[in-house]
């Protein structure tokens, strides 16, 4: 039996999605090996094993070890997610792909936090993660400075995560000073001053940000 | 009625000043013969005859030669106390699952005499009798989920739960009970799953057509078989005509000689409803494996040993029925029944001329049929009615979305379609893209392709047929709808379909077109140019009308709907194509349907799990 024709099979979930039918349309996507897609949509719907699932076979397994344990609360596995497993394709067997060290020790720490641990073992990768967002040079990753605010927010510490943000405005993060005035508002209830230098970023950035 | 259990001597002591139960109120059994007087010992007796006693007597064995006991030793000062005395008792029980794993365990302590089994007339409860110890007993009928009952002055009285006197006498009544047998109780009781090795030895049931299947995969895991043919009874029923309901097969006996034969054959013989492997218990018991009664398997294997009727009992859990097994010969060797080589032969030590040796076995192409299984993945794309079912579509459809674009194909030769006379001819509901709804009325339909090819929900081909199979088979145009049965393959015509609406909206009104002053003067103008000059020769005295009578005479052009398009570019079987036009006219769901069946139908195996 041959593989099924994927453009079809992702016209039918362009339809499925615009029908708002989105189990459908993730279930077309993930058929037609448009995993990333897939991912996506179950993340939107909840189903976050199966979001993890479609990011393992996307090749993004620090993503599904995310998912599935600050969303799916299973730190067991997730850490299996992250384990080195090489991949067989239609080329033979490819290395396990590439998953940056930085999220790695985030997604290993929430686990550690997951599973009971105390909150030290979260304040060095932080630390770690605000050195990241504010050095001017590094490549920027979005995913660093929300990972690193789930993270603080997992081990109730608040100032962790406005130390975050903070390195993130310092860095010129793009809208990171919009972000962080509305965490502010919605976990602290409190309206957020910045310097004018921060505040001019955060309207620059306000403009374009969704 | 008489008392269930009575004494054949009383004891000397004063009768106890508690209320005693009228006999009709206590326990009673009517007893089908009298029991034989037996000389007086002061032991509760059973009266009623029971049906089938429990545990099987064993023949009788001289007896042996009574032992003196040796003198005890003076010296030991503390010799271990005498057994407590046995006492007449019953348990209650709520299942018969219940009471026959008690029996079980007091039939294998082996401290418990004159067992028999009743059951409470106008309610579920069993009961077990016995004359056994009082403590140990009364704990086993708690573990079994039962209550105890102790017999005190002739009837049976509720235990205190403590000591090993019996309770005072009875005050309240107690329940009717009758004798039942410990072979109803088994039936009632029935098998459950239970945890076992898998046996060293199976024996199983196959039908004729499946024995040389079973042999030969039994043989390629090297085990020995042995098969026979047998004939199977009703067991528990036993004034039915034997020989009418006689089923006659195979006993297929797999035995491991290393080691057990492997967990994966046993589970697909559990899981193949037309065979039933059992283990053999004893010489005379089949238990379907890995099915368990709560009996111990020792006492039912004496159980069937002691059946006057003879043959094997087999045992068979839900949806099997159990058997009598009446074996036809000994055992032979299952490899018999397999081809091992078709050029072997022997070979004579003068060969001489060879004698011809069997050619090889041409294979036969099975007759294609439906068989079910689950259909993942398709949704309903048209349903096959009778004509019962076409006046429940007005209710069901009107005012609905679906009926503006369902077509109803009527079937049109009921002598070619072998109509069942009792539900009439059979039609075809439709709509371009699929139905994709359920109707709670006639046969919901997938479309299997190529073409408009149907197939009841539920079912698929036996064998699988690539796609270009199915175009040969069954030849579908833009013309024709063709639906799959199990008996039968419909053939729809394509052009006698109509608008399912038609079924509830009647004739229209005429029309009388409104035109303008103008436009009618225009007409006349133009029919008066138009129209030859009458000559007073004729005498015909018919009018021919004129334009704009022949105008609203002109019945309006039907319309040709991009949906019926659709459905040709369907029955063609360029889905890609129908599903476009779905999707330029906003049928987004019927166009995304469309696109799944064209990405399916590319690949070989087609939408069939």
């Amino acid at each position: 039996m041959s593989e099924p024709n994927r453009p079809l099979l992702e016209l039918a979930a362009a339809c499925y999605e615009r029908l708002g039918m989105t189990t459908e349309a993730a279930r077309c996507y993930r058929d037609a090996g448009s995993y990333r897609r897939a991912a996506d949509l179950h993340t939107r719907l909840g189903q976050f094993r199966e979001a993890a699932l479609d990011f393992g076979r996307a090749g993004q397994q620090d993503l599904a070890a995310w998912l599935l344990v600050h969303e799916a609360g299973d730190p067991a596995a997730s850490r299996a997610a992250l384990a080195p497993l090489p991949v067989i394709g239609a080329g033979g067997i490819a290395p396990p792909p590439v998953v940056r060290p930085l999220r790695q020790r985030l997604v290993l720490a929430r686990c550690d936090v997951a599973s009971g641990a105390s909150e030290r073992v979260a304040l060095p990768v932080l630390a770690e993660a605000c050195t990241d967002l504010a050095g001017p040079h590094a490549r920027y990753d979005p995913y660093v400075e929300s990972w690193a605010v789930g993270l603080g927010e997992a081990v109730g510490r608040e100032d962790q995560v406005a130390l975050v943000f903070a390195a993130a405005v310092r860095g010129k993060r793009f809208g990171a000073a919009w972000r962080w005035a509305a965490w502010t508002r919605e976990m602290l209830h409190a309206e957020l001053i910045l310097p004018p230098e921060a505040s001019a970023n955060r309207t620059l950035s306000s403009r374009g940000t969704p | 009625m008489t008392s269930f259990f009575r004494r054949r001597r009383r004891k000397p002591t004063p009768p106890p000043a508690s209320p005693r139960l009228p006999p009709p109120a206590s326990p009673v059994l009517p007893p089908p013969t009298p029991p034989p007087r037996r000389p007086p010992s002061g032991r509760v007796e059973e009266i009623a005859a029971d049906p089938a006693s429990f545990p099987p007597q064993p023949p009788p064995s001289p007896s042996p030669q009574p032992v003196p006991e040796p003198a005890p030793d003076l010296d030991e000062l503390a010799a271990p106390a005498p057994p407590p005395p046995p006492v007449r008792l019953a348990g209650q029980f709520p299942t018969a699952a219940a009471a026959l794993n008690f029996a079980g365990q007091l039939d294998g302590s082996g401290q418990a005499h004159d067992l028999s089994f009743g059951r409470s007339s106008g309610s579920t409860g069993w009961w077990v009798a016995a004359e056994a110890p009082l403590a140990a007993t009364r704990e086993q009928i708690t573990a079994a989920r039962g209550q105890t009952f102790v017999e005190v002055a002739g009837a049976l009285v509720r235990d205190r739960g403590w000591g090993d006197t019996p309770p005072d006498a009875p005050t309240q009544p107690a329940p009717d009970i009758h004798g039942v047998g410990v072979v109803t109780l088994v039936r009632i009781a029935g098998l459950s799953r239970a945890e076992l090795p898998v046996p060293p030895e199976l024996a199983v049931l196959v039908p004729t057509t499946r024995v040389r299947w079973v042999i030969q995969r039994a043989l390629d895991l090297r085990l020995t078989v042995g098969y026979r043919p047998v004939s199977l009874q009703p067991l528990f029923t036993t004034d039915t005509d034997r020989a009418a309901a006689e089923t006659v097969l195979f006993e297929v006996r797999l035995r491991a000689e290393t080691t057990a034969p492997p967990p994966s054959f046993l589970a697909a013989l559990e899981h193949e409803p037309s065979l039933l492997p059992c283990r053999p218990v004893g010489e005379r018991l089949l238990v379907q494996h890995p099915l368990a009664s709560p009996l111990p398997d020792g006492q039912l294997a004496r159980l069937a040993e002691s059946d006057p009727l003879g043959g094997t009992w087999v045992l068979a859990g839900p949806g099997r029925r159990c058997a009598r097994l009446v074996s036809h010969g000994e055992l032979r060797n299952g490899a018999a029944l397999v081809r091992l080589d078709d050029t072997y032969q022997l070979v004579d030590l003068d060969p001489g001329p060879p004698e011809q040796a069997d050619g090889p076995i041409e294979p036969s192409a099975p007759p294609l049929r439906l068989t079910r299984s689950r259909t993942r993945g398709v949704e309903v794309d048209a349903i096959l009615l009778y004509d019962a079912d076409l006046a429940c579509l007005p209710a069901l459809l009107e005012g609905q979305p679906l009926a503006d674009i369902a077509l109803l194909v009527r079937g049109r030769d009921r002598h070619l379609l072998l109509t069942p006379p009792t539900r009439g001819d059979r039609h075809l509901l439709l709509a371009p893209g699929g139905l994709l709804e359920r109707l709670p009325i006639g046969e919901p339909l997938y479309c299997l392709g190529p073409g408009l090819l149907y197939l009841p929900m539920g079912y698929r081909t036996q064998p699988l047929l690539p796609p270009s199979a199915r175009s040969a088979l069954f030849p579908t145009d833009a013309n024709t709808a063709i639906v799959l049965q199990p008996d039968v393959a419909l053939a729809f015509s394509l052009q006698g379909r109509q608008p399912v609406w038609t079924l509830w909206a009647g004739e229209a009104p005429p029309l009388d077109p409104q035109l303008p002053p103008s436009a009618h003067h225009t007409l006349a103008e133009v029919d008066r140019l138009v129209a030859p000059p009458t000559t007073p020769a004729t005498t015909t005295p018919t009018r021919r009308p004129d334009l704009t009578e022949r105008l609203h005479a002109r019945p309006p052009a039907p319309a040709r709907s991009w949906w019926i398009e659709a459905l040709e570019l369907e029955a063609a079987g360029d889905l890609a194509g129908a599903a476009r036009l779905h999707e330029q006219h906003n049928e987004l769901l019927r166009a995304a349907h469309l696109y799944e069946r064209a990405a399916r139908e590319s690949s070989a195996g087609g939408p069939v799990a």
